[in-house]
Parts: structure tokens; C-alpha cells; sequence
């Protein structure tokens, strides 16, 4: 009997190396996640990797829509005659009433047109461009739907809004897609006044499930549940008198200072399948350097 | 011999450890993965979202725990990459959550191939929940706001198709020349 193998070796000779351990390639690709998530999210310096890779995935988000959109064609061809009869007729009804508005409303930009010529404001909403919602994002802690931006040209900061009211703003491009923040996301911010009073405020979403809400308003101020709350427009990003959102019952705490407005969006959040890219606005004009001047509230643009 | 004897397992069990398979393709695992991604970017919402499986992470953890010397924690990784492009959101926080995944994969990968299938969607879930409490934490780390948690339900429908997805990603490694 051979009394040199007397106990078992306790590592794998080297013929059977399996490289790093688990523990250590666990280390170095958790210590790599963490470096990452910190530059993401402090400098914002990986948006080129995130382009390239966005744009490489998009044959594969094209292919993942297929299957709805395919269901949603089947569901179109089997459309009955009645349904499609009675849109058609609320449609006509519509049309009426929209041309009439459309008649005075051209005869309001008419005279609009008029008065910026005399003012000579460079300031227009034409340009908007339309694009169509291709997705929702998957991520349950965010708002944001993707949006085409094949054939468009709009950069990240700019307004969307469906027929209905502000949809978001759009806060990141890729080449072919755009990502947009829905008013829901937590801590979003849009400037609006009230269109009944003029009141201004900022509404601040709050994360998927509640609704915005106005905050910093006084107990006196004058709201009432079905308040209209229009885009202010002081921000430069949205342009005024955009719908955003309309104001539930607000609640009086009387141990805070101020009201509790909760107020639901407006637009389609879920629903919107087309949507109107708005062009930036103009530049506001520089701050007056004079220390005379009430201070004023700076734009409250998107915090993030 | 047979000190100890498996409780039967259901008729539809995979190959037991001892049993010979067919190595896998790299182009196999590869399309698997693959098909995995796009599958879970079918655009869903709300409740549907939260109970749609993670193919994604059930493609991988069955590479990783059945061929942990090939997929590991690094292609683990790679995919937690590509997932949070996708998904737009951090940079890194399902490379770490899936970082992680590779590695419980790696280090139960013995134990868990032991048990029959039904067993080893628990321990499959048990996995997949600590992956999505990854992601949880850090996002509310993040700033996020906690969304409600049925989105953990994606976990539980993850570890039930996992029988299923076992016995299909072992389809074609299976010997069938063997006939007696």
C-alpha cells in the first residue's frame, strides 16, 4: 500500500483551477455595480454608453411591441359596423363644434398675429412636432413612457403634450427614442397658476399612484375642488396655458400652514398613444442686477 | 449502495446530475438569453407587469446554476447592464442585483440541482426575491418612492415557470440515441 496519499488534498490541484473564486468575482462586479450607479448618478457622464447601448437594443424593443401591436390589428379588423357607425357619428358632432372654435380661433390669431407684429415678440408654437408613444417604462418606481424620435429632431428638456393637457417633459434623447417624464414622477416640478384666480404655484409629483399636489399654499388662498390649473409659463420650458391638471378638494390641516391641494393630471398618462413634441421656449431674459426688486422664485425647472 | 433513496420525483423531472447530457451551444445559450430580453420587454403595465415572470433572470439563473463555470457572475453582470438601458433607469443597480443572483446561482448550484423541480423553484425564489429586495433598497435609496409591493409578485411567477423553462432550456442537451 502506497503511504504517500494519506489525506485528501484540500484545494483542486491547479490542473482544475477555476479561476477567481465566487466570493472574489462577486466583490469585483458588486464593487463595479456600485461605481457605476455612483457615477450615473452623480456626474451623468455614462449618457454616450447609454446612447450606444439604447440604440443597439432598439431591433429588440421593435420586436417586443410585435406581439401588441399585432393583437391590437385583430382587434381593429374585428371592429364591429355599429361601434365604428356611432363614432363616426360623435365624430361629426365633434367636428361641428371644433370648427366652429376653429373659426374663432382663427379669427383670434389673426389679430394675435397683428399685435406680434407690432411687438415684435419672436415667439411661436409652431414647430411642434408629433410623435407616438411606443412604450411605457418597465420600471415600477418611475413615471416615463418612451417616445419615437426616429425622424424628429428635439432635444431633452422640452415639453410633450397630448390632446388633452401636459403629458411631461422629455429628459432623455437617444437617436431613435426619447424618454419622458410623466408629471406623476416623484418630485417633478411644474410651474402653473389657477386659471380661475391667476394664483400661481408649482405642482410637484409624487411617484406612481397619487396624484400631484401644489405645495407651499397658503390657507387663505382661494381654491376650490375643479380648479383648472394651466402652465404659467415663467419657467421658459413649458409654454403658457397649457392644461395640467385639475384640483381635488383641498384639505385644511389646521396645524400646518399650509393647504394640502392634491390635483390629477389631465392628460393621458397611460393612454396617450400620439403625442405633440413642443419646441423650446425662448430664453428668459437676465435677471435685473438691481438688489431693489422683490426677490423672486427662480424656474422651477425639473429637480432631479 | 443506496443509503438514501430521492422521493419520487413528478413525471416531468429534468435530468438528475448523475445523468450525461450533451454540453450546451454557445449559440444556444446565447439565443436563449436573448429571446429571454426581448420577452421581457413586452410592453405591460400595472398589474400585468407585476405578474409577468422575469424571463430574463430565469433564463440566466438556470445557465448559471447548471453551467455555473460558463455563465456566471460576469455575464450575470453584463446582463443587469443591458436590463437597466433597457428599463431606463441607475446605471448599475440590476448589475448588482443580478451580480448577485449569478453568485447565489453559483454557490447553491449543487444543493439546488439535488432537489426535484418543484424544490428547487423554491430555492429559485428565494433568489429572485432577494434580487428584486436588492433592486428595492437601492432604489429607495435613490430617492424613490416605494411602490406598492406587488410588484414582488413578478418573483412568484418567475419560480412558477421555472419547471417549465428548465425542462425546455434542457431539450436539446438531452441524449436521445439511448434506447433500450
Amino acid at each position: 500500500m502506497s503511504n504517500r496519499v494519506t489525506s485528501l488534498p484540500t484545494e483542486p490541484p491547479p490542473f482544475f483551477r477555476r479561476g477567481l473564486s465566487p466570493f472574489a468575482r462577486l466583490t469585483i462586479f458588486g464593487l463595479a455595480s456600485v461605481v457605476l450607479m455612483f457615477i450615473d448618478g452623480q456626474f451623468k457622464t455614462l449618457e454616450t454608453v447609454r446612447r450606444a447601448v439604447a440604440t443597439a437594443l432598439y431591433p429588440a424593443q421593435q420586436a417586443a411591441l410585435w406581439p401588441a401591436q399585432a393583437v391590437q390589428a385583430i382587434g381593429e379588423f374585428f371592429d364591429s359596423r355599429a361601434a365604428l357607425r356611432s363614432e363616426n357619428e360623435r365624430l361629426k358632432a365633434e367636428l361641428l363644434i371644433a370648427s366652429q372654435v376653429a373659426q374663432a380661433a382663427r379669427a383670434a390669431q389673426a389679430e394675435l398675429a397683428q399685435l406680434r407684429a407690432l411687438t415684435d415678440v419672436a415667439r411661436s408654437t409652431a414647430g411642434a412636432q408629433r410623435s407616438r408613444v411606443l412604450f411605457p417604462s418597465r420600471d415600477p418606481f418611475s413615471q416615463k413612457v418612451f417616445i419615437d424620435r426616429a425622424g424628429h429632431d428635439f432635444e431633452a428638456g422640452v415639453a410633450v403634450i397630448d390632446e388633452r393637457g401636459l403629458l411631461g417633459q422629455v429628459t432623455r434623447v437617444h437617436p431613435l427614442l426619447a424618454e419622458v417624464t410623466l408629471v406623476t414622477e416623484k418630485e417633478f416640478a411644474v410651474p402653473v397658476k389657477v386659471e380661475r384666480t391667476g394664483m400661481r404655484a408649482i405642482l410637484f409629483g409624487r411617484g406612481p399612484g397619487k396624484a400631484p399636489e401644489l405645495r407651499f399654499v397658503p390657507t387663505s388662498a382661494d381654491l376650490r375642488a375643479g380648479d383648472v390649473l394651466l402652465t404659467s409659463g415663467i419657467d421658459g420650458v413649458y409654454p403658457a396655458n397649457v392644461h395640467v391638471a385639475t384640483v381635488e378638494t383641498p384639505r385644511r390641516d389646521p396645524e400646518s400652514v399650509f393647504v394640502t391641494v392634491e390635483a390629477t393630471p389631465v392628460a393621458g398618462l397611460t393612454s396617450a398613444s400620439h403625442v405633440l413634441v413642443l419646441p423650446r421656449q425662448t430664453p428668459l431674459p437676465p435677471m435685473p442686477a438691481a438688489e431693489t426688486d422683490p426677490p423672486r422664485k427662480q424656474d422651477a425647472r425639473r429637480r432631479q | 449502495m443506496a443509503l438514501f433513496q430521492f422521493p419520487a420525483a413528478p413525471a416531468f423531472d429534468i435530468a438528475r446530475p448523475e445523468d450525461i447530457l450533451l454540453p450546451p451551444r454557445a449559440w444556444f445559450v446565447a439565443f436563449t438569453l436573448g429571446l429571454a430580453f426581448i420577452l421581457n420587454l413586452m410592453p405591460l403595465t400595472g398589474l400585468w407587469l407585476a405578474l409577468r415572470p422575469d424571463f430574463f433572470a430565469i433564463v440566466l439563473l438556470y445557465w448559471c446554476i447548471h453551467h455555473p463555470r460558463w455563465i456566471g457572475v460576469g455575464v450575470a453582470w453584463l446582463c443587469g447592464l443591458l436590463t437597466d438601458v433597457a428599463e431606463a433607469n441607475l446605471f448599475g443597480q440590476h448589475a448588482l442585483a443580478y451580480t448577485l443572483l449569478g453568485f447565489s446561482a453559483e454557490y447553491f448550484h449543487r444543493r439546488v440541482l439535488r432537489f426535484p423541480l418543484w424544490h428547487q423553484a423554491l430555492h429559485v425564489l428565494t433568489i429572485l426575491l432577494a434580487t428584486q429586495l436588492v433592486v428595492l433598497v437601492l432604489r429607495l435609496m435613490s430617492g424613490a418612492s416605494l411602490p406598492s409591493l406587488i410588484f414582488l409578485l413578478s418573483s412568484v411567477s418567475s419560480a412558477l415557470i421555472w419547471p417549465v423553462a428548465s425542462m425546455l432550456l434542457q431539450w436539446p442537451q438531452r441524449v436521445r440515441s439511448l434506447t433500450d
